[in-house]
């Protein structure tokens, strides 16, 4: 297997500060090109200096956008639209936002579904993952031998990621699958979370109904 | 790390391929049989009770068992309080299989060795977490073995239609054994199949006591089908059909090579005690008869049926040796002798037990049709009881000839009886010739086949000795719990015995099968006839060289 291929996708932002379960990145609003909460983003491993790089794979768990002094300024003062979006844009606080580590890519680009073995370095660039990224990391094989890999929603849950992020991240994914493909996805990641939290009854029979109305889109319907 | 990588790190054994597992072994023991967790692909509405399963173990070998029971299971018991909504079929859908989840109780039968062989009885059971699969035809076939001429094919396990299940037949006739179920399940379609089966293998003469003319000759069902009786399967001569009412017989169009009258002077007492309670006797009265017989010799029964008294009787009572209203007691009970036309004073002919002996040994099997007197259950006790002793002392001294080298063994014989309980039941078993019959087992080359439909009626200790046990739907808990007596983990199979079809279906365990097995029986019709119409010539073709041998070169 070759090493993962470079980002088509444009830069997010980058890493400011991490650990191995987790990462921030820093990035600015860029005309609305945030990510998304719960959408999957992958950090991009520097191959030149470090060739068993993994490349790490997150879930975006939350946005956050701090204030200045300057934006109180602005909040308080007359100014027109054209000026609000270029001092928008322009901040020098970035925008925040915190990444739960769903997995990786290994150097052969096998997707593993547990921790990092280190976490990544401040300033590495993340970019959000491609549809074909999101379907080497959750299933494998083609249709009729498809394979699911969904570890990585017990890497979630050990996160304490609640219950709008499962939904979010399962209806993220669940769009670069089509057709069967997409019900069958419906349905092994639900199994995989009933038996993950089959402990807690009482969150499944909030939180199942709940992804079943958001993956299938027919109230519960498959 | 992909599973094909921890497959070779851990060394497991590969699955067959394509084959899904129907679930993992969660728990149980040898004695009680194992629970298995089932996948949640797998839906528990296409398994079954009966079904047969292979569990792969860790060191190659497979545990080959069948499904005893299902049922429902929750990883947390508040899931009963929270189950979805009706309209929330995702969440059904999920949660089945994963936080509720079937069971399946499988009762582990046999070992099947990697290296293959005569699959054996297990001793150990697979640990935690091994596979369970459906139990492939190959697996079964390596089971129940190849169909041969002592390996009768009798039907096929449940949804496993091109799968033979060939019943050993030189184990059941080695033992007593039994048809049991409910009236109306099949019983004498099965008896007949098996008894076609024991003449086609030629492995023992059958002596069949046909109450309701069941087996010689044609029969109809409900329906209005005819279906072949054993004398019409075998044209060679190796079924013989003997009645006890010829006008009957003569009404079906049934062919029969002779009728058979009993001379009242051949009874005795003994042949009379098994009629106690149907005829009311009492203890005293049956005491009286051994005296009777003694005092009024072979005529006895003559004697107390004779319109005058005769003065030997009046004499008895005189000096009184015999209570008269004992005496009057009994001859209004005797009775009943009268109205049995099989009954003479002085039948001609020849000895009819010596030449059903004769037939028996020589290989033929007889069928005796009870035509209208079937429906008199005194008639069948005292023929059966009569015909039973005489024909079984004949093999005991045979036997004991043969021991001391002064004759060849008797030929084994399989003595078919319905309405068994009435018989063997506790109260008689122990003095009667079919108790002693089914106590001995195979020491005179006698054995039982009895066909009955309250096996809890039969003496425990009879039933016991049932070596190979072939049950129709039973729903009554006594009967069930008898046709499991002295079977070990029968727990298990309980459920299946109850939920069998009430048509063609049928558990058989013991002596003859390696595992208990539910078996949906084949057809009795006219592939079964083709079957056994080869077989048929090919016994003919060996009678017609061996008549020629001896016609040529002498014995």
């Amino acid at each position: 297997m070759s090493p993962m291929p470079k980002p088509a996708s444009p830069l997010v932002g980058r890493v400011l500060r991490a650990s191995v379960s987790e990462f921030t990145l820093g990035c600015r609003a860029q005309g609305g090109q945030l990510p998304a909460f719960g959408s999957l983003v992958r950090v991009v491993a520097n191959r030149d200096a470090d060739p068993q790089a993994v490349e790490i794979l997150g879930v975006v768990a939350d946005l956050r956008l701090e204030d200045d002094p300057f934006v109180r300024q602005l909040v308080a003062a007359e100014v027109s639209d054209e000026y609000i979006n270029d001092q928008r844009d322009r901040r020098q606080v970035p925008i925040e936002v915190r990444v739960i580590h769903a997995g990786f890519f290994d150097a052969r680009a096998a997707a593993w579904h547990t921790l990092p073995p280190r976490p990544p370095l401040a300033l590495e660039q993340i970019f959000a993952c491609s549809a074909d990224e999101v379907r080497r990391f959750c299933a494998s094989g083609g249709p009729g031998e498809r394979a699911w890999r969904l570890g990585f929603l017990a890497l979630l849950i050990e996160a304490q990621a609640g219950d709008a992020l499962l939904g979010a991240v399962l209806a993220h994914i669940a769009q670069v699958f089509e057709g069967e493909a997409r019900l069958e996805f419906a349905r092994e990641a639900g199994r995989e979370l009933a038996r993950l939290l089959s402990a807690d009854v009482l969150r499944l029979s909030r939180l199942l109904p709940q992804i079943g109305q958001t993956l299938t889109g027919t109230a519960g319907r498959l | 790390m992909p599973d094909s990588d921890l497959d070779t790190f851990l060394g497991r054994p590969p699955l067959t391929r394509g084959a899904r597992p129907l679930g993992v072994v969660v728990g149980g023991s040898l004695s009680h049989g194992l629970e298995v967790m089932l996948d949640p692909h797998t839906v528990l509405e296409g398994l079954a009770v009966g079904r047969y399963v292979v569990i792969h173990g860790q060191t190659r070998k497979r545990f080959f068992g069948m499904v005893t029971d299902l049922s429902l299971g929750a990883t947390q018991p508040d899931l009963a309080s929270h189950p979805p909504a009706a309209d929330d079929a995702y969440s059904a859908e999920v949660l089945r299989g994963t936080a509720a989840f079937g069971l399946m109780h499988v009762a582990p039968m046999l070992e099947l060795t990697a290296e293959g062989g005569e699959p054996r009885p297990i001793k150990t059971i697979p640990a935690h977490f091994a596979q369970v699969l459906e139990a492939s035809e190959a697996e079964v076939n390596l089971v129940f073995g190849a169909e041969d001429r002592s390996h009768f094919h009798i039907g096929a396990p449940l949804e496993m239609n091109e799968v033979h299940v060939n019943l050993d037949l030189a184990r059941l006739v080695e033992r007593s054994s039994g048809v049991f179920g409910k009236s109306g399940t099949g019983k004498s379609f099965i008896t007949r199949m098996l008894l076609a089966g024991v003449v086609r293998a030629g492995l023992a003469s059958c002596l069949v006591f046909d109450m309701h003319n069941d087996y010689g000759w044609s029969v109809r069902d409900e329906t209005g089908r005819e279906y072949k009786g054993l004398r019409q399967l075998f044209t060679d001569g190796r079924v013989s059909v003997i009645t006890l009412d010829p006008e009957t017989s003569r009404h079906r169009q049934s062919k029969t090579d002779r009728e058979l009258r009993i001379s009242m002077r051949q009874i005795e007492p003994e042949d009379v005690e098994l009629l106690a309670g149907l005829l009311g006797l009492s203890e005293i009265q049956v005491g009286a008869l051994h005296f009777l017989r003694r005092r009024l010799g072979r005529d006895w029964i003559v004697k107390l049926l004779a319109e005058k008294e005769s003065d030997e009787l009046k004499e008895l009572v005189d000096e009184e040796r015999l209570m008269a209203g004992t005496l009057g007691a009994i001859q209004r009970k005797f009775e009943l002798f009268r109205r049995l036309p099989f009954l003479q004073e002085d039948p001609l002919g020849e000895d009819a037990v010596e030449e059903i002996f004769a037939r028996l040994n020589q290989g033929t099997s007889v069928v005796l049709e009870f035509g209208r007197y079937g429906t008199q259950l005194e008639a069948y006790l005292l023929v059966a009881n009569y015909l039973t002793r005489r024909i079984h002392g004949r093999y005991v001294e045979r036997k004991n000839r043969a021991a001391g080298g002064q004759a060849q063994d008797p030929r084994p014989l399989v003595i078919v009886i319905e309405e068994a309980h009435k018989f063997l039941d506790p109260t008689v078993a122990g003095h009667t010739i079919f108790g002693t019959i089914a106590r001995e087992l195979r020491k005179y080359n006698v054995t039982l086949l009895v066909v009955d439909q309250r096996p809890s009626a039969i003496d425990e200790e009879v039933m016991s000795q049932i070596g190979t046990r072939v049950t129709c739907l039973l729903d009554n808990e006594a009967d069930i719990r008898a046709v499991f007596s002295g079977v070990s983990g029968a727990g298990a199979l309980r459920e299946v015995l109850a939920r069998l079809d009430t048509r063609q279906q049928a558990l058989i365990l013991g002596h003859a099968v390696p595992m208990p097995v539910v078996v949906q029986t084949r057809e009795y019709g006219e592939a079964l006839y083709a079957e056994l119409a080869g077989a048929a010539d090919e016994g003919e073709r060996k009678a017609r060289r061996d008549r020629t041998r001896k016609a040529l070169y002498g014995e």
